[in-house]
């Protein structure tokens, strides 16, 4: 656990630096007139804009941590999305409509393990289908439209800061402090063993996989909350967001390692990197190159890492 | 701790480098970036404008705008942004403008208003990719005393109303006339009668919705032009190939398509060559780009739309700065459109 927390404060550290660093530089960008990354609104932005992003990697960062991985989630998203517009549309409760969203998505996390881990096909594959499924059954149920459901209360606005604190709280003590969060790491470390050693191998990984799509269904909510619509177009592309931030914050590709703090800085990177790019009106293409980058260096330092461990 | 920060500095290396090869020339007539290709040789402001009808020329301080288009990689939005900044170094402001990954992200959309509204502009001028979920986000810049201005891809009237969202002017073009304009000149070369196919835009955006509606109007006005297949490939040039390609597999008989857009008609040109149809088959597309041009010079293309991104973007700055300047300006400006035959280029 000493190595996690001092990956941890390292993590913290490049948070820092390169938070520094596009300070000064959005500064120099503006001619010194103006500090546009550090205003307090800008800040308040970023975690505001990191909102589903961060819900969707606590989940993938489970799944991956438990030896899988979930490429459906944008498209789950989706979906979920799309159920909680179309109930609230029909006249339900904020809570209820949520219920029907999370509840939903939840139900596309569980076909997902169920499928890879009883019909022992590879996650990759089960949710790569998922991921085209989901999003059809979107545009399918919502009939291709964008529904549109605002909503005034206080309440709701406040979700896009209160959830991902939530999850980001649950998902540690899980994975930290219970015995399913430790049987998560086994498998994901080594199944047989975990196997072998009297752990439910198969009730562990669909329990991630459902998981994940619960956060899913909590995307969708907040993306709700941000915006009053649930489209099948919604979450495009942010699987791979998902996957980046988490390995990014330390979580090993191939299973057992990883912890949510880490995902959770690996997300405010990502996100202080691409507020920061806006900010310097880099073109978008230029942005993904940024970040690409980024994820590669950031994976080469994870192996080099791990090469370093087995050795010693 | 050694790792990290070496990760640190080789990101900020990389944005170093590419930021500053990339860095902004300040905005004049002219100039081309040196990243980014798809620009085309000329702007063309020569022609007859529907202009706002805006009397302020130079601006009383440097207003900030931001101008927050879809995907980069169309080269419609590069000539958006030309029109845009050439307007913002005529009047003297400040332009910011973003692009986003492609289409349909809505919530990248999202976020960069949410930051323009963290960095208080003045005023954001949008193409959203969404038509409805970018109406809240833009409600609370509005709140925060930011003007709002709609181009190109209309924001959802039902959406704006109910949200109480109020727009300062729509800058934009007609896209069902539009359609309606590709469907005479595909009509009319097919002598009036025959079999046509489709291919649409992305399905529930409203510009998507409208170049469908005024084509459909055009063929119902010839009584012996048939429909036979309409499907969406999604503004893209590899879906578009593809499902042209099943198109006419399923519709042998198909003499004639319309595209949403050159992309999607760049695509079914391929389709319809490796098929070995080329010449039997009237394609008709939508925004003029250049692989447009080139292929209506070579006559693979029998027409496109031209919607004048670059004035759009112009005309949107002028309106904003107008606005800011405490004038009445005018609540829809429509730019003209002109169908881009072989002897117009």
């Amino acid at each position: 656990m000493r190595d996690t927390a001092r990956q941890l404060m390292a993590l913290c550290a490049a948070l820092l630096v390169v938070s520094a660093l596009l300070a000064v530089a959005t500064a120099w960008h503006t001619g010194w007139e103006r500090w546009p990354f550090i205003g307090p609104e800008n800040l308040a932005g970023i975690l505001r804009q990191s909102a589903t992003f961060l819900v969707l990697s606590v989940g993938m960062t489970l799944v991956i941590i438990s030896g899988g991985i979930d490429l459906s989630v944008g498209s789950v998203m989706a979906l979920g999305s799309v159920l909680v517009a179309l109930a609230l549309r029909g006249g339900a409760s904020v809570p209820l409509a949520v219920a029907a969203g999370v509840g939903g998505a939840t139900v596309c996390g569980l076909v997902n393990g169920v499928v890879s881990v009883k019909g022992r096909i590879p996650s990759f594959i089960v949710t790569l289908g998922m991921m085209l499924v989901a999003r059809a059954l979107a545009f399918v149920i919502a009939g291709g439209e964008t529904i549109y459901v605002g909503s005034e209360s206080a309440a709701v606005r406040s979700l896009p800061l209160i959830l991902p604190a939530v999850v980001v709280l649950l998902g540690w003590v899980v994975l930290d402090r219970t015995r399913f969060g430790r049987g998560l790491y086994a498998v994901g470390g080594n199944a047989e063993a975990a196997r072998l050693s009297g752990l439910r191998v198969d009730a562990l990984r669909i329990g991630a996989f459902a998981i994940c799509g619960a956060t899913a269904g909590l995307a969708a909510v907040i993306h709700w909350a941000r915006s009053g619509t649930g489209s099948n177009l919604t979450g495009a592309n942010a699987e791979l967001d998902a996957i980046a931030a988490a390995v990014i914050g330390g979580t090993s590709i191939v299973g057992g390692e990883g912890h949510v703090l880490g995902t959770l800085l690996g997300v405010l990177l990502m996100s202080v990197l691409r507020n920061g790019l806006v900010l310097f009106e880099l073109s978008d293409e230029l942005q993904r190159l940024v970040i690409g980058i980024v994820i590669v260096v950031a994976v080469f330092i994870d192996r080099l890492r791990a090469r370093g461990r087995t050795h010693s | 701790m050694r790792h990290a920060l070496f990760l640190a500095l080789i990101a900020l290396a990389a944005v170093a480098v590419v930021a500053g090869c990339s860095r902004k020339t300040p905005p004049s007539s002219g100039t081309t970036p040196k990243f980014g290709g798809g620009v085309p040789k000329d702007l063309r402001f020569d022609i007859p404008s529907a202009e706002s009808g805006s009397a302020v020329t130079k601006a009383s301080k440097a207003y900030r705008v931001a101008l927050i288009m879809k995907a980069a990689s169309n080269p419609f939005f590069a000539t958006m942004q030309k029109g845009a900044e050439k307007a913002a170094s005529e009047l003297g402001i400040e332009l910011l403008a973003q692009t986003i990954t492609d289409e349909s992200s809505d919530q990248q959309q999202m976020d960069i208003v949410d930051s323009m509204v963290s960095q208080k502009v003045d005023a954001i001028l949008i193409a959203p990719a969404n038509s409805k979920s970018l109406v809240e986000p833009l409600l609370a810049a509005q709140k925060a005393g930011i003007a709002v201005i709609n181009v190109d891809n209309r924001l959802d009237p039902d959406t704006v109303k109910t949200a109480g969202l109020n727009l300062v002017a729509y800058v934009g073009a007609d896209n069902e006339e539009g359609g309606r304009l590709a469907g005479e000149h595909l009509c009319k070369l097919l002598g009036g009668k025959g079999s046509v196919a489709m291919l649409e835009g992305r399905r529930g955006v409203d510009n998507a919705e409208a170049r469908k509606r005024g084509f459909l109007k055009a063929c119902e006005a010839h009584r012996d032009i048939k429909v036979v297949a309409s499907d969406s490939a999604d503004w893209d040039i590899a879906k578009g190939q593809n499902k042209f390609a099943a198109m006419m597999s399923a519709h042998p008989e198909i003499q004639g398509l319309f595209c949403a857009n050159d992309n999607m008609a760049v695509g079914a040109i391929a389709a319809i060559k490796e098929k070995g149809k080329a010449g039997s088959i009237i394609v008709v597309g939508y925004d003029n780009i250049e692989a447009a041009q080139t292929a209506v010079k070579e006559g693979t293309l029998a027409g496109t739309i031209e919607q004048h991104p670059d004035l759009m973007g112009f005309e949107a700055v002028k309106t904003a700065v107008a606005h800011l300047e405490g004038e009445q300006v005018r609540s829809e400006t429509m730019v003209p459109l002109e169908v881009i035959t072989k002897d117009k280029l």
